[in-house]
């Protein structure tokens, strides 16, 4: 009698799979659980990485959804600079589990967002969104005009959405330890001011990461019983740490947690499923060849051969159905949009700046 | 004073405007060069001079102008008015003031107003004064709650300009409602653009027009004009 591994196909041994293949001949890495049609509303959202699934699902002739579209007239690198068709929503990125749930819950109204608002020179910024205009707004009204507009797309979205594409990005975070809501980012880096009686520094845990993400996606799904998600942890590395960790050592501790999370609420669900592009740009197979000269940027090529990984992965299950748009590889014009939209829009890489003055550029 | 205002359909009220007040400006003379909608896509300058390769643009722009030649260094001022650069609304829908300074930006610059304001910058270093298209004779309750920020706009629009000696005008307050808005009154018995050959057609537009205003309106903008000029002449 074989034994079980005697039955498995060559996609399950390390030699046939990887080891014998060059890296690019690498194929079966996503399995999807469900099938995703050009005219399902997808939604994306989620740390920096969460922009190259929108932008190519877009490319392809996917239903993306940007239910907060920018004004018509404004150029396309000003919408870039105002956050415009980054996510499906302004909402910036949504770097952890728990500020995708405090999203959640300020859009199905469980909690109004906190009144705490941000004053650098006159100018005002979201703590919730502290990016999203490059010169801050003229008044509170105004800010709270345009978040209020926000969660209101939001809760659009999440009623509307066939596929909900969220990206784990960090698990350390910033909170108001008054009233333990969290910050974006950490209050003086992109704006605002730090104060160490209110602002606490919180490296989330595993349990508390995968009761967030699952309270989110059960909130959502009580107001969308048709939506499915599809899960991902950004392959970007930390900015910084404030972990007490070497950067590299946080990163991975960070990462792993967040794909054990990822792995956990996907698993036994037909509606959640998880797409691999962390393992695709972090594996050892592709040797870090889809990192930028900095090692933590994703290059170009990295960013195709994810989202190829992707949409082959639709094909070879569900075939090329006729109201599939397209899931060959891009035209030299989409690709050139992949490359030109390759630099992502991402807050915590305002960290950087705060490195010692010895090592800045 | 020489002036040249160049513009599309809005300019029939001033054009009116100037025909009623001109005795009031004896130093003063306007030319128009206008056409409807985007008839001076095609311009052109050659040799100093407004022209067309489109025989119907020249035609339009010889009607109007009542001139056969067109020389630019006859103006000490050019006005360009409409043109594509105007406003459909206020500020609204969580819109914020950075964002709609530069919406404004990112139209003109799109618009054939800029494309004529740069072909004139090309071959005249006279002033040029901007007009944008007459704010909508709307409800004005429809922007009450806006926010006035409409003189900051335009003010962000002057300095991006300012080197170029390119100033943006605002509309008078004469003429507005709210801050985005132009009184009702002023549509009543708006004009067409006249670019007849006998220039004696007198066509006015739909009643359900909101953004063509009437002479009344052209009266009030020449003399803000004409008196902003004397202020900075008198500087």
């Amino acid at each position: 009698m074989k034994n079980p591994y005697e039955y498995l196909e060559q996609k399950y041994f390390w030699s046939t799979a990887i080891a014998k293949k060059n890296m690019f001949d690498i194929e079966d890495l996503f399995l999807p659980k469900f099938d995703i049609q050009s005219t399902d509303k997808i939604a994306t959202f989620g740390s920096c990485f969460a922009q190259h699934i929108g932008k190519a699902l877009k490319s392809r002739g996917f239903e993306w959804m940007n239910y907060e579209p920018a004004p018509g007239g404004l150029s396309e690198v000003n919408a870039k600079k105002y956050n415009y068709g980054i996510f499906s929503a302004r909402t910036g990125n949504i770097y952890t589990a728990s500020l995708l749930l405090q999203w959640v819950n300020w859009a199905i109204g469980d909690f109004a967002p906190p009144e705490e608002i941000w004053e650098v020179n006159g100018q005002f910024y979201d703590p919730f969104r502290p990016g999203i205009e490059p010169e801050g707004f003229e008044s509170i009204e105004e800010l709270k005009n345009s978040r209020e507009k926000t969660i209101r797309s939001f809760k659009k979205i999440l009623l509307d959405c066939d596929v909900f594409v969220f990206t784990l990005g960090l698990t350390e975070s910033w909170v108001n330890n008054v009233s333990q809501y969290e910050y974006a980012v950490c209050p003086g880096t992109v704006a605002g001011k730090f104060d160490q009686t209110i602002h606490s520094f919180s490296n989330q845990d595993y349990e508390k990461i995968k009761n967030d993400l699952s309270e989110a996606i059960r909130k959502i799904k009580v107001i969308n019983t048709k939506v499915r998600f599809l899960l991902t942890v950004s392959p970007v590395p930390l900015t910084a740490t404030m972990s007490g960790n070497h950067v590299l050592v946080a990163t991975i501790e960070s990462k792993s947690i967040l794909r054990a999370v990822a792995g956990n609420v996907s698993k036994n669900s037909n509606v959640i499923d998880y797409f691999p592009s962390f393992e695709i740009i972090t594996g050892t197979p592709f040797r870090g060849t889809f990192f930028e000269p900095n090692q933590r940027g994703i290059n170009p090529k990295g960013v195709e051969v994810v989202m190829s990984h992707f949409f082959s992965g639709f094909d070879s299950k569900y075939g090329s159905s006729s109201n599939k748009k397209t899931i060959n590889k891009p035209s030299e014009k989409q690709r050139n949009t992949v490359e030109e939209l390759n630099d992502v829009v991402c807050e915590e890489e305002l960290l950087d700046a705060f490195k010692p003055t010895e090592f800045k550029s | 004073m020489n002036i040249c205002i160049l513009g599309n359909s809005h300019v029939a009220a001033l054009k009116l405007a100037w025909d009623e007040i001109k005795v009031d400006y004896i130093n003063t003379n306007i030319v128009f060069v206008a056409g409807p909608g985007a008839a001076l896509e095609n311009l052109e300058i050659n040799n100093n001079e407004i022209t067309s390769p489109d025989p119907k643009t020249k035609m339009i722009i010889e009607r109007v102008s009542g001139q056969k030649v067109i020389d630019l260094r006859h103006f000490d001022l050019f006005i360009i008015y409409g043109l594509g650069y105007s406003f459909n609304s206020g500020l609204g829908d969580g819109l914020s003031q950075s964002l709609f300074a530069t919406l404004t930006l990112d139209k003109y610059i799109n618009s054939l107003n800029y494309k004529i304001t740069k072909l004139i910058r090309k071959a005249s270093a006279s002033e040029i004064f901007i007009m944008h298209t007459p704010l909508r004779a709307v409800d004005e309750s429809a922007y009450l709650n806006s926010t006035p920020v409409y003189e900051k706009i335009i003010n962000k629009m002057d300095l991006n300009f300012k080197d170029d000696k390119i100033l943006f005008l605002t509309q008078p307050k004469l003429t507005k409602s709210t801050d985005w808005a132009t009184k009702k009154e002023f549509t009543k018995g708006s004009l067409k653009l006249d670019i007849s050959e006998n220039q004696l057609d007198v066509n006015v537009h739909d009643e359900a027009d909101i953004v063509h205003m009437n002479k009344f309106f052209g009266i009030i903008y020449v003399n803000e004009i004409l008196n902003k000029i004397n202020q900075i002449n008198k500087k």
